[in-house]
């Protein structure tokens, strides 16, 4: 991974103010951080921890009240740096009285792109996103759903080197969720780098190599994500084509103890959920008119699991 | 001769509208008063620069900038406010002051003039240095705006408004005229076109504004409310450029709505069922010659007679065929279409006030003579108590005499003769000979329009060499009129009243049409003020707020006469803290000011408050120079002069209005 820094911040510190300019909270407290250029970066923590707050200091929609943030070495301040930034907030939030098509050209003029670049990348957006048979409609009738690919899409119209997405996946059904994952992954392989925050451990745990955990405005945990949830008093092995059995738990005790160490469980491995229901849509479109059946015996059968 | 309608009374009692004559005071006064508060406006911000960012980050010094650029500017300006400051304690460089016009008479703003004084040239130059100091990070973030992105903005404002179908207001205008018989009962015919003109420029002011007003006040607020605003401020926009695209998009919008307004307007107007006379009358555009007013009598300080009424828009002279009072209109320039050659005659119209003293006869007038001249022919006051001027080349007027008398007796009397005639041919002879030409005892209607003709000769003469200049009562000297036109009023113990506007020579009539629209150019500016004011409005405050300190700057506009008394503190009963004395004391408000020193301390306050009171009346819209509705109804063309000094004194007031805008944006958190 290349080492060129995109994004820095150095003591960033907010805090939020009254009226009469007395203290309400601090939202962040002196935050150090460096995203590195083509990383995926997530930041986490609860809510009020300080993560849209970090990504709106960064992007200029708020000022900071110690500290410094820098994008692509310019200061936050600078707006110069927002031709190489592609934002999309929580919410999407956009001019409900425009369509795709129209919104994305609006999105195309902010960056001053001539007519023919706009109408070109648009096009192609809309059709990644997946709206093109939507394309004429207005977003207020748009789904919570559509509304967060077409903010997607935005986020992309300039073809931007630091993507910031904040909860990109609010919103969007597992379907959906996927997509925007794989979108992710895909945007670091063209050599993007992506800041996003979320809440879902789950998203951030697939997509990110970098993560920083938030609590109270205070960084908590900085490092990648392979590192930090690797659990170094423990060790898993895996094996195909063998039985569980006490004997076979037995074995596998006895050959622990003779490196010194304890078997804790032996058992069948896990899909998560996600997987488990992307199979059952894929299923479902491989074989249209699949129901789920109940077990005669009434006990409770797997009947989309291959046995 | 006289119509019977009170049409083309056109009432200009805030003196004649600006023109190009004043731009050099307009721009004086502008520079002083823009540079006032610019100078205010960079002392905030430079304790704001000083104090905000805690420890100067480098994003802070680019959000708030304070280059060695803008501290030069500033001291230099402070250096000259300083200056201003030491000649005033000195007493010295001040402008010349102008009289303060009694308490209870009607305030006249005078035209502002250009002064050459020490004391009101540093103000300017202090205030020049203050806008360039406060305005160079805007004159900076000027050259990054992008008309592509400003376009995007300004369509954004322009879809947002359609799409909301706001401009479904506009059909109001239909039951305003679909109800005409009406709110149209009780005007006599002969007013119906000026009435139907008048009512309907007012509606479509009302709601233009009205409809500018809500769009511009809720925009930037609802942007941050709906947060649709954080998608565009992470674009590469600079913040000014909302404020410019809302601005452009919601006047571009509000124009559209207006032109439409204005078509359909005249549409009706030309295809109403109107009195024919009142439409004869009313819907043209007259081009008047406007000449300047004098009084003259054998006593050189003559001004006129105050008969003692509240409104003294008019000064009087005495009736009397032994009178030597004139009222004299001089005009020193006159169109060359007036003196050319295929034209027989130039129509002056006039509209005087009748004062009498006398019962008179009843549905009489008073009769007049008019005298024309031009300065080949000057007149001098007469030395007995004939009350006749008289020339001051005797000779020539031998001559004159001479021909005269010789055309009377070929049988071409160009006395009393109408144009068209064999004796109006011979007047046009004269008048072209010697300059000179006389109406006598031509009847005058209390408050109608009538009007006289004059040879065209006259002017031809007028044409020929250089007027010598003349010395005003101050003793200055001026360029001297080509023609002069000096009325007197014969009927004894009568007295006639005249202002400015009351006569003026017809130099031709334009297209209803065409004036009708120009018209709406001072309505364009107005609806430039209220968006303008609006949306900067809205970039600190909510759309509520916006929208009554919209309203609370503009209306109060309407009352710029009253702010311009309360400025001069010049009410009965004194300012504020006296009149609070007063009340308290249970004095009447015309006892005379108390000399002790309490007293004297009040009226210091006043003096104090006055000043406070010009400050804020710099700050309001001068609304009513943008109104050319009575121009328009009372059927008189709106000169494109007095439309291009409308627009740069609009552009001039939305300048400093702008410029607080873009501050207000950059300082605020949109995501807070």
């Amino acid at each position: 991974m290349s080492q060129t820094l995109v994004v820095e911040t150095r003591s960033l510190t907010k805090v939020y103010r009254d009226f009469w300019g007395r203290k309400k909270k601090t939202a962040l407290n002196a935050l150090d951080l460096t995203i590195h250029k083509g990383e995926i970066f997530g930041l986490l923590g609860p809510n009020g921890s300080g993560k849209t707050t970090t990504i709106k200091l960064l992007l200029g929609l708020l000022f900071p009240t110690a500290g410094d943030a820098f994008v692509f070495g310019e200061p936050a301040a600078k707006v110069e740096k927002n031709e190489r930034i592609g934002y999309l907030p929580e919410e999407s939030y956009l001019y409900r009285f425009l369509n795709a098509e129209e919104t994305l050209d609006f999105y195309g003029r902010l960056f001053d792109m001539p007519a023919t670049v706009r109408r070109e990348r648009a096009a192609k957006l809309i059709d990644m996103v997946g709206l093109s048979a939507d394309k004429k409609r207005i977003l207020k009738e748009y789904s919570k759903g559509m509304r967060q690919r077409i903010g997607l899409a935005q986020a992309l119209i300039n073809d931007p080197e630091l993507v910031i997405l904040d909860e990109p996946t609010s919103g969007l059904d597992p379907l959906g969720t996927r997509w925007m994952k794989d979108l992710i992954l895909d945007l670091r392989k063209q050599g993007k780098t992506v800041l996003m925050c979320s809440h879902r451990l789950d998203d951030v745990q697939d997509v990110c190599d970098r993560i920083a955990i938030l609590y109270n405005g205070d960084l908590q945990e900085l490092g990648a994500v392979s590192k930090l949830v690797e659990d170094q008093n423990r060790i898993q092995v895996r094996a195909t084509s063998v039985r569980e059995s006490p004997e076979l738990r037995a074995d596998l005790e006895e050959v622990f103890r003779k490196h010194g160490g304890t078997l804790e469980a032996v058992g069948h491995p896990t899909t998560t959920l996600e997987e488990l229901f992307l199979k059952i849509v894929e299923e479902s479109k491989a074989r249209p008119g699949r129901r789920y059946l109940p077990p005669a015996d009434g006990a409770v059968r797997n009947s989309v699991l291959p046995s | 001769m006289t119509s019977p309608a009170l049409f083309g009374i056109l009432q200009l009692d805030r003196g004649e509208p600006y023109g190009f004559t004043q731009m050099p005071g307009l721009v004086q006064a502008w520079l002083q008063d823009a540079g006032g508060f610019a100078a205010v406006g960079l002392v905030l911000y430079l304790l704001y620069a000083r104090s905000v960012p805690t420890d100067k980050s480098q994003s802070e010094k680019m959000r708030v900038p304070v280059s060695s650029f803008m501290l030069m500017t500033g001291l230099m300006a402070a250096v000259c406010y300083l200056g201003v400051f030491a000649l005033m304690f000195l007493g010295r460089g001040a402008a010349p002051e102008l009289p303060p016009p009694p308490p209870g008479s009607v305030v006249v703003v005078p035209p502002p003039v250009l002064h050459w004084e020490l004391q009101p040239m540093l103000l300017m130059v202090g205030g020049i240095f203050a806008i360039l100091s406060i305005g160079e990070p805007f004159a900076r973030d000027l050259l990054k705006l992008r008309s592509r992105r400003i376009w995007a903005l300004t369509k954004l404002g322009y879809k947002e408004a359609v799409r909301s179908r706001l401009l479904w207001l506009g059909l109001i205008i239909l039951p305003f005229f679909l109800f005409r018989n009406v709110w149209m009962a009780q005007v006599r015919p002969s007013d119906e076109f000026r009435i139907l003109v008048t009512a309907s420029s007012v509606f479509i002011t009302l709601l233009v504004l009205s409809t500018a007003a809500l769009l511009a006040a809720f925009s930037i607020p609802n942007d941050i409310k709906n947060q649709t605003i954080h998608t565009v401020v992470t674009k590469p926009v600079e913040r000014f450029e909302i404020v410019a695209g809302r601005f452009f998009g919601y006047t571009a919008l509000m124009t559209a709505a207006l032109a439409a307004l204005t078509l359909f307007t005249l549409l009706v107007l030309n295809t109403a069922n109107v009195d024919a006379k009142a439409t004869a009358e009313s819907a043209t555009a007259r081009v008047p010659v406007r000449g300047k007013l004098e009084f003259r009598s054998k006593k050189a300080d003559f001004e006129g007679t105050n008969v003692g009424r509240e409104f003294e828009y008019r000064k009087y002279i005495a009736g009397d065929p032994a009178s030597p009072q004139r009222g004299v209109w001089q005009f020193v320039t006159v169109p060359a279409a007036l003196g050319k050659a295929d034209r027989e005659a130039v129509v002056c119209e006039f509209t005087f006030d009748v004062f009498k003293l006398t019962k008179g006869e009843e549905n009489k007038g008073v009769f007049c003579t008019f005298r024309a001249v031009t300065h080949a022919c000057p007149q001098v006051p007469p030395k007995d108590n004939s009350g006749e001027w008289e020339w001051a080349n005797k000779e020539k007027y031998k001559e004159y005499k001479a021909d005269l008398e010789a055309l009377r007796k070929a049988g071409r009397n160009p006395e009393g003769a109408a144009p068209g005639s064999d004796g109006w041919k011979a007047a046009n002879e004269l008048a072209e000979r010697y300059g000179y030409y006389e109406i006598r005892n031509r009847e005058a209607n209390d408050h109608a329009v009538e009007f006289v003709h004059l040879p065209a000769g006259l002017f031809r003469n007028a044409e020929q060499g250089t007027p010598p200049d003349v010395t005003d009562i101050e003793g200055k000297k001026r360029p001297g009129p080509r023609v002069s036109v000096a009325v007197k009023c014969e009927s004894r113990g009568q007295l006639l009243g005249m202002a400015e506007p009351d006569l003026y020579l017809l130099e031709g009539n334009q297209p209803f049409s065409v004036n009708f629209v120009k018209g709406m150019v001072g309505l364009w500016c107005r609806l430039c003020i209220v968006v303008g004011l609006a949306v900067v409005c809205s970039t600190y405050q909510s759309g509520v707020l916006s929208l009554l300190v919209t309203g609370l700057i503009f209306m109060t506009g309407f009352a710029t006469d009253h702010l311009a008394d309360l400025a001069l503190n010049r009410n009965i009963g004194g300012g504020p803290f006296e009149s609070i004395s007063r009340l308290v004391k249970a004095e009447t408000p015309t006892a005379p000011s108390s000399e002790t020193a309490g007293g004297k301390a009040l009226q210091f306050m006043d003096k104090g408050w006055a000043w406070v009171v010009r400050r804020i009346q710099n700050m309001i819209p001068d609304v009513e120079s943008l109104n050319w509705t009575p121009f328009v109804s009372e059927g008189f063309n709106v000169n494109i002069e007095y439309l291009l000094v409308n627009l740069l004194m609009t552009a001039g007031y939305l300048i400093p209005w702008f410029i607080l805008g873009y501050y207000l944006m950059k300082s605020r958190e949109v995501a807070n």
